[in-house]
This record gives C-alpha cells, sequence and structure tokens, in this order.
C-alpha cells in the first residue's frame, strides 16, 4: 500500500470511518500478532491478553499517528505495542496478578518523548531490511489468502533447480499475456489449469506442482510498486 | 561444509519460520524456542550440502541397490546349508538343506527349473518329499515319461562332515518316487564338493552339468561351456556314451585303456547311467567287483560317482 494510500485510511479512521479502521486492523494483525511473538519471545494466539495489548495499541497507533513527522505507520505502531507490552510486564510483575483486557498502562501519552520514539524507530529499522518491505509482505498475504494460499505452503511449490524456475517465470509470462485466463483467475481465485494447458499445451503435471508459486509471482508481475518484493523473483 | 542460504522472513508460525529466498523461492525452516524473528528481518540459515543433493543421494542408492541386488541374487543360503542336492532333469534345481534334511531353499538354475520350483512348497518338507515334489513336478510337465528316455542326474554336497544321507538313499529315494509316478529314467547320483559348485556357479552351469561337461573335455570332445549350459542333460550323457563306445571300438586311440579292454566294456555300461530297471540295478549290485573295475578305469575323471 503506498504511503498517501495509507495516510488517506489512518485519517479517515480518524474521523470516525470504521470501516476502514477495521480493514486497517484486518490487514496488519498478522503484523500485530508478529511483534507480540516477537517481543514475548513465545507462541501467543489471539486468546491470551498479549495480542489483546498488541491489539489496542495498534488501534491507538491509527488515532495517534502523525504522517507530518518523517515516521512511518508500521514503525509507530511497533513502538506503541512495544511499549504497552513492556508495561504490562511490569504491572504483572508488580502486582503478580492478571490484568483484565481493559487494561490501559498508566500516564501513557506522557511517558512517550520524541527521542524515545526515534530510538525505537532506529532499533526497528535495523531489525527489518526497509519498513516498505514489510508492508508489501503483509499486503502480499492478504492478497495470497484470497486465493487460500499461506505462505507456508510455498515452500512445496516452489522450483529448486534455476532452469525450472526460469522456465515458470516464462510460463507465468505467457499466461498474463492471455487475457481470457487471467480474467478467470481473479474471477474464480484459482489457477485456470485446464484453461490455459488447453491454449498453450504445457504439460498439467507443472501447473499442478507449482500452481500456488505462480499465483505468488502472478500477484507480485501485478503490483510494480513492491519495488523491494519484485528484486526477490528477477 | 554446509552452505549458508538468506532470506526475509514473510512468515513466522508455531513451529517454523517461512522465508523469501534471494533465489525468488520460499524456503520453510525450523523455529528454535525463543526465536520469533520479525516479518521484514532477514534471516541466514544452513542449508544442505552438496553431498545431499538428490545426485548425491541417487548415486548412494544405486550403490546399496546393487549391494542388495548381489545379495539376493547369489544363494547365499549355500553357506548355512549342510546339504545341497542338484537335480538336472533337464529342469536344473538345487535344492538347500539343513542338518535334519529339511528344505531351506530351492533355486532353479534355468527357465525350465523356474517353472518346476514355482510349484513347489518346499517348506517344512524333507528330501524325500522334496524329491517327490520335483518328480511329480517333472512328470506333470513332461520333463519325465515312461519312455526310457529321461535322465535324473543329481549330486549330494554335504558341507559339513556328519553325512545323514548317502548317494544310495537319495538314489533309493527316486527310484521310489519314479515307480509311484510310473516312468522310468536313468539315474545318476554323484558325490560333490563346494569347490565344485563355486567352480560350476562361476561358469554359469549346473553341478551335473559342469561334471559332464569335464568329463567330456577330459575325453577329448571339443565342447564349449555355451554348448553345455544349451544342450540338455540327456544329451550330454549321450555324447560321452558314444565317445565312450567310439574308444572302445578303437582301444589303440587310447593307450592307457589298452591293458583293460574288459573293464572298459563294462564301464560302458556302467557309465550309461543306472536305468530304471530294478533288475539291472539289482545285477550292477550283485556285480561289485565290475562296479570298482569300473570306477577304477573311469577313476581319473571321477572317483566318487556311484553306479
Amino acid at each position: 500500500m503506498k504511503d498517501f494510500q495509507l495516510e488517506h485510511d489512518i485519517e479517515q479512521a480518524k474521523n470516525g470511518n470504521e470501516l476502514v479502521r477495521h480493514q486497517l486492523i484486518n490487514r496488519y494483525k498478522p503484523y500485530i500478532l508478529n511483534i507480540v511473538r516477537h517481543i514475548c519471545k513465545r507462541v501467543v494466539s489471539w486468546s491470551d491478553e498479549e495480542s489483546s495489548i498488541g491489539l489496542i495499541a495498534f488501534n491507538r497507533a491509527i488515532d495517534t499517528y502523525e504522517s507530518g513527522k518523517g515516521r512511518t505507520f508500521i514503525n509507530y505502531a511497533y513502538f506503541l505495542i512495544n511499549r504497552d507490552l513492556i508495561n504490562f510486564f511490569h504491572q504483572k510483575n508488580r502486582n503478580n496478578k492478571i490484568l483484565s483486557l481493559d487494561y490501559q498502562p498508566e500516564g501513557q501519552e506522557s511517558l512517550i518523548t520524541e527521542i524515545e520514539i526515534e530510538q525505537a524507530m532506529r532499533d526497528y529499522q535495523v531489525k527489518v531490511e526497509s519498513i516498505e518491505l514489510v508492508d508489501e509482505i503483509l499486503e502480499l498475504d492478504q492478497q495470497l489468502n484470497e486465493y487460500s494460499i499461506g505462505f507456508e505452503e510455498l515452500e512445496k511449490s516452489s522450483p529448486k533447480h534455476r532452469d525450472t524456475r526460469e522456465t515458470i517465470h516464462h510460463i507465468v509470462h505467457d499466461f498474463m499475456e492471455d487475457k481470457e485466463c487471467m480474467n478467470e483467475l481473479f474471477r474464480k481465485k484459482r489457477f485456470p489449469t485446464t484453461l490455459f494447458v488447453r491454449k498453450t499445451g504445457y504439460h498439467h503435471k507443472t501447473f499442478e506442482r507449482y500452481r500456488k508459486y505462480m499465483i505468488t509471482l502472478i500477484l507480485i508481475e501485478l503490483h510494480p510498486e513492491w519495488e523491494h518484493l519484485r528484486r526477490f523473483v528477477k | 561444509m554446509k552452505e549458508v542460504d538468506g532470506g526475509v522472513v514473510v512468515k513466522v508460525t508455531e513451529k517454523q519460520i517461512v522465508l523469501f529466498c534471494n533465489n525468488g523461492t520460499f524456503k520453510n525452516i525450523p523455529r528454535s524456542k525463543n526465536h520469533f524473528p520479525l516479518i521484514g528481518e532477514r534471516i541466514s540459515y544452513k542449508g544442505k550440502t552438496k553431498l545431499f543433493q538428490p545426485k548425491g543421494w541417487m548415486a548412494l542408492a544405486s550403490i546399496a541397490c546393487l549391494l542388495f541386488l548381489m545379495f539376493t541374487m547369489v544363494p547365499i543360503k549355500d553357506a548355512e546349508a549342510a546339504y545341497i542336492v542338484a537335480f538336472d532333469i533337464n529342469p536344473s534345481i538345487e535344492v538347500y538343506l539343513d542338518e535334519n534334511l529339511k528344505g531351506m531353499s530351492i533355486v532353479s538354475l534355468n527357465s525350465d527349473g523356474s517353472q518346476i520350483v514355482s510349484k513347489i512348497n518346499y517348506k517344512g518338507k524333507d528330501l524325500s518329499q522334496i524329491v517327490n515334489l520335483i518328480i511329480d513336478q517333472c512328470v506333470k510337465q513332461h520333463y519325465l515319461s515312461s519312455d526310457g528316455n529321461s535322465l535324473v542326474a543329481t549330486t549330494i554336497i554335504p558341507t559339513q562332515d556328519e553325512r545323514k544321507i548317502t548317494q544310495s538313499q537319495l538314489k533309493s529315494l527316486i527310484q521310489t518316487s519314479l515307480k509311484q509316478h510310473k516312468v522310468t529314467a536313468d539315474i545318476d547320483v554323484e558325490l560333490g564338493s563346494k569347490k565344485m559348485v563355486k567352480v560350476a556357479h562361476e561358469n554359469n552351469l549346473s553341478v551335473n552339468k559342469y561334471k559332464e561337461y569335464k568329463d567330456l573335455k577330459d575325453q577329448g570332445v571339443d565342447i564349449s561351456l555355451e554348448t553345455a549350459r544349451s544342450t540338455p542333460m540327456n544329451q550330454l550323457v549321450k555324447k560321452e556314451k558314444k565317445k565312450n563306445n567310439q574308444s572302445d571300438k578303437n582301444p589303440s586311440n587310447n593307450k592307457n585303456q589298452n591293458k583293460n579292454n574288459q573293464s572298459n566294456n563294462n564301464q560302458g555300461n556302467n557309465k550309461s547311467k543306472d536305468k530304471q530297471n530294478p533288475g539291472q540295478a539289482k545285477k550292477n549290485e550283485n556285480k561289485p567287483n565290475q562296479n570298482n573295475q569300473g570306477q577304477n578305469n573311469k577313476g581319473q575323471n571321477n572317483s566318487n560317482k556311484e553306479k
């Protein structure tokens, strides 16, 4: 998602558009869980309190994010989730009791300083290759979900040899030039193997094996703005 | 010696980390207990070594298959068996027996033998039962008939010192079975050694055929291994008989035989395998001196032959 689109959506959500807020949260859910697990260093599910704190922090990030300060939304959200979870752990240790879901860190806003945010941004940027790449991965993940494909399934359908990879790229290129096949793919949200085999004469087995990988390639090719992801497939 | 590959984390699940690798493929690597990398984090992992790539595995698998085939093709039971009894009727069969003369395995050495072996259930059966089953199948498949032109050539190869079966006992077993099936055939029972089995197998011949081949060679008959392999056992024996008869008619051809013309005549008859004619068998048994003489004359070639 381009920065201006994201900022527009955040602005909409701030102004009370609950649908856009809901869409934003849904899109970043895997990312929120990933950050929570990264900070907690253990498997956390949506039924755990830590993930709820992450969600609340993210929701607050939508409300408090200011685009004009030269920071990205993802980074800001990471900072808030991290901070809230640390406060939660401190409080939990102090009280030695489980907190309720409507937990709010005390005096949270006053504790945030620009220096802290800058430091958190630097730490985060050291960890991830690039914030834009994170955004692209989340978007790709969301789009793959529409085709019922999870990232973890793609290893099996990835071509192992360079020759095969090149062949797959040629096939994808041919596929994308065929409007009927592309329309069929968008409409049915699955690879139109029979139609494409009939048109091109490629072997049926190739598609069965590499189908999910080819859909991923097509989605990346369809998004020239995903500059960071596209570097991997070139 | 592992290669280090790299990729960017696209997903972290409970058990694995999904990487989008530099070569454009996806890779799932196991996640260690407290390691939860962030999406977008670059991670290096140790890939598989060249040695264990498919080509390496294929080579190893091929070697393993070859070794397996080598061990399964060679009758390894031979080493464990107390006795080997080799039959050549034209079907060439080797029966491996334990110290109690119970069947351990049966190996066919030619296609005719395979037809017989496939119909025989030797498990838990002793030598007399196995002999009976072999004769039974040979009669059913018309390798033996009542015309008297058939031959049952056998060799006992004991692999241990203890002898629970003698040549005469085996001959008697075969005779009884032939009688029961109302067929007649010459019976030849000889004694062999493990070394002989080894040499015969090396030449891709059955023990009986190899002995006959050696006899013919010793008598100056020009015969190749290939011919011996493809010629039925009774034909080989006929060749030997014919050669013997020629020698009888031209004793001067064989200086060593000059002194024993009388014995040679007897040998001619004796060398022709024992007919399934009780009368004649009895007659032969009643002439031990003659037999001994015959054996002595033939002796250089095969002192163990029982007539």
